[in-house]
């Protein structure tokens, strides 16, 4: 898929939790069906698009912290017919054309998929600790601005913790299978 | 280190993805080569996914029971340590004897049913 700059494109605004990757996948592909191909995912909640034909594509979404063998990670997945669309924060977004009969997810066993989930629910307890340490602090500064900074914390905190438990099940079902 | 039958029990049973890993790399492979070999081998019945295929590598890895050999044109290759050799081979007693005894008790694999 070659960036055609006088192909038409549109941003998209779309908020996907981080426990909802299997819906953003859809949606990508769903997108896809109606000849929008993603392009860019540079900023959070917000989807780039091209316009192209209307094509059946598989997006795979997996979760790496750190660079670690990027080259060679890149270089795996491609050999593999994936191909890498962008990176955002630890979320990699790779397609492939869907082709009746062959493979399309890029886990093909529960303890990997399983591994990739545990790493989300590392960053999202680190989110938790930040959230933790920083709660207090608005107190100090008092005042109607320190108690509406309380209240996005606090909600904020509830969405990381609701987020943590929800991966958790999913971890557990997945080792589950063994 | 230490090869003792326990220490290297605690690495099976392999899952089925690092089953047919380490096996393809008792020679150096590289992931892809080894992706490749088990659909062949396999008949096509067993598929490894990227994720999983570098997922379990970087395990292997990790637990050594596989090294690095080289790197060419960003894919690197691999190859079991005498550990993982080992492990293999526990692995592969295990699975004989478990065939061996469903075959005594008349158990057999159906293809179609699998």
């Amino acid at each position: 898929m070659h960036h055609d700059d006088e192909r038409p494109t549109r941003s998209v605004w779309k908020w996907f939790w981080a426990w909802q990757d299997e819906q953003e996948e859809a949606w990508l592909r769903d997108m896809a069906h109606q000849g929008w191909h993603l392009r860019t995912v540079g900023v959070p909640g917000c989807y780039g698009f091209e316009r192209g034909a209307p094509r059946d594509v598989v997006y795979r979404l997996d979760f790496k912290l750190g660079k670690g063998d990027w080259e060679a990670y890149r270089q795996l997945f491609a050999d593999c017919g994936w191909d890498y669309v962008g990176r955002l924060g630890g979320w990699i977004y790779f397609r492939k054309e869907a082709v009746y009969g062959q493979p399309d997810e890029i886990f093909t066993d529960a303890a990997t998929k399983a591994r990739k989930y545990e790493s989300v629910m590392f960053v999202l307890a680190l989110a938790l600790m930040w959230f933790s340490i920083f709660f207090g602090i608005p107190k100090q500064i008092g005042g109607t601005f320190a108690t509406v900074l309380a209240v996005v914390q606090g909600t904020l905190a509830l969405v990381v913790v609701y987020a943590l438990v929800n991966l958790l099940m999913r971890v557990r079902t997945l080792r589950r299978r063994l | 280190m230490s090869t003792t039958a326990d220490n290297l029990d605690r690495h099976l049973p392999l899952s089925e993805a690092g089953f047919y890993i380490m096996a393809l790399l008792a020679e150096p492979r590289h992931g892809y080569a080894v992706m490749q070999e088990t659909t062949a081998l396999t008949g096509g019945q067993v598929t490894i996914g990227p994720g999983t295929l570098y997922g379990a590598l970087t395990t292997l890895e990790r637990e050594n029971l596989i090294e690095f050999v080289a790197e060419a044109q960003r894919r690197k290759s691999y190859r079991l340590t005498a550990r993982g050799r080992a492990v293999l081979t526990r692995q592969l007693v295990r699975l004989h004897l478990m065939v061996n005894v469903a075959a005594q008790l008349g158990l057999d694999p159906q293809p179609e049913a699998m």
